[in-house]
């Protein structure tokens, strides 16, 4: 387990990099509200089935009053004040934030006060989010761009057909993939025919030359990373969605041993043959972290492997020619 | 500098009828990717690679000629490939460090747009 401290600590050391981030970008949204008039016990109870440790607390304007915290709760069980309106228990002197404050601030706040949570309100007082340590560990993890699921809860991601994408939330099964492409790892010299296709398609959808020339090399690396590594075959599935370029190339064969090593550029377990043939330099995974907005691996020995790509247009580079 | 240009000075011969265009920048490599990493658009490639893969890379990044140096024989699914993609082929004798020689003294840039 990490201490909070050493949490807070490497949000200090890290937060230099995105500090033009602001609050709207990672407020958990819509956030869970109640009303001041109503019992306490309501407060307690909706804590105990959502798994919260505090909720804000509205007037009948939808205005923040207070925030109602365990700490409050049990302050009320010991004076018997459960049935009490939760405005009788709750705490008022809340911090709040504004959907337009950096990251930078927001740390401070947490460092400041000592407080679990923020809640955020717009100009008329109104909750319109909540911020807790929780949403900036989830934004520093998904602003370092890769993202790798080490433990248990791969298992339930790994050898699942479709999943939910994890960068965007968004939901695959739902989704009808707008090109796909089956990896046949039998033939070496076909590697990168996915990557090729895919970009075909892309330029015929009217996407512009940069953006593509992007997802084409990133495709590619992941493309015969299943060729070369897998031992087994494929899928390149790709979805487009909220201006989100979704490419998610996974395969069924050994796994990577170890992802951080598979990180490193210059590392490499390809062999011999397949280095005269141009491949194995070692900068597969480098490259696609170089040219994806977002990317994330899930692997494990012998459970395959699925690296999800994301792009979107940057500055200076428009997603559509 | 044009293509016919870069031909004669390395004493090459195109695989397949292409025609001619205008070359600014150049680069070399034997890894694929490395070329993925370094390529830019139209750039030509000096490598000592004869595979179909190679020609594909290439055409990922956008590459505009491809020189096979030290005299390999290019299989002709390679020079299918680079025919299928319009990507121009040469192959010369050259060694890969006299190819690249003769085009810095030439003056094409490299990818970093240097030239001293």
């Amino acid at each position: 387990m990490i201490e909070m401290e050493k949490v807070d600590d490497l949000i200090k050391r890290v937060q230099f990099y995105f500090r033009e981030v602001a609050v709207e970008e990672f407020m958990t949204s819509p956030v869970f509200t109640i009303r001041q008039e109503q019992a306490t016990v309501r407060a307690k109870e909706a804590m105990r089935l959502r798994r919260f440790s505090g909720i804000p607390v509205v007037n009948e304007k939808e205005q923040l009053v207070g925030i109602i915290s365990i700490e409050d709760i049990i302050h009320a069980l010991e004076n018997g004040d459960l049935n009490a309106p939760i405005s009788q228990n709750m705490t008022r002197n809340v911090v709040t934030l504004s959907k337009k404050e950096l990251i930078v601030d927001v740390a401070k706040k947490f460092e400041l006060h000592g407080f679990g949570r923020f809640p955020v309100i717009d100009e008329k007082k109104r909750v319109i989010g909540i911020v807790t340590q929780h949403d900036l560990i989830t934004l520093l993890l998904s602003k370092l761009s890769i993202l790798y699921v080490h433990d248990a809860r791969r298992e339930s991601f790994v050898h699942v057909e479709n999943y939910r994408s994890i960068p965007t939330g968004i939901n695959l099964k739902e989704e009808i993939s707008e090109f796909q492409f089956s990896i046949d790892y039998m033939d070496v010299s076909l590697a990168g025919t996915g990557a090729s296709e895919l970009k075909k398609f892309l330029l015929s959808k009217g996407f512009s030359p940069e953006f593509v020339k992007r997802v084409a090399i990133a495709t590619y690396e992941a493309e015969t990373n299943v060729v070369i590594h897998s031992g087994s075959t494929g899928i390149i599935n790709v979805y487009f969605k909220y201006g989100v370029l979704i490419v998610r190339v996974e395969d069924y064969g050994k796994g990577i041993e170890d992802v951080d090593m598979a990180m490193r550029e210059g590392y490499s377990t390809a062999p011999d043959y397949i280095r005269e043939m141009g491949f194995g330099a070692g900068m597969g995974l480098a490259n696609i972290k170089r040219c994806a907005d977002k990317m994330m691996i899930i692997s494990e020995p012998g459970k395959g492997v699925v690296v999800e790509m994301n792009f979107w247009g940057h500055e200076n580079e428009s997603i559509r020619s | 500098m044009l293509l016919s240009e870069i031909v004669k000075l390395i004493d090459g011969k195109k695989l397949w009828d292409f025609e001619n265009r205008d070359c600014k920048i150049a680069g070399a490599s034997d890894m694929l990717s490395e070329l993925l990493a370094l390529a830019k658009e139209n750039m030509v490639l000096i490598t000592g690679l004869c595979t179909p893969q190679m020609v594909k890379t290439a055409d990922i990044v956008g590459v505009g000629a491809i020189i096979v140096v030290r005299g390999r024989q290019v299989p002709e699914v390679t020079v299918q490939t680079a025919k299928d993609m319009k990507i121009p082929i040469v192959s010369t004798s050259l060694t890969m460090y006299t190819t690249c020689g003769k085009l810095f003294c030439a003056g094409l840039e490299d990818v970093h747009g240097i030239r001293k």
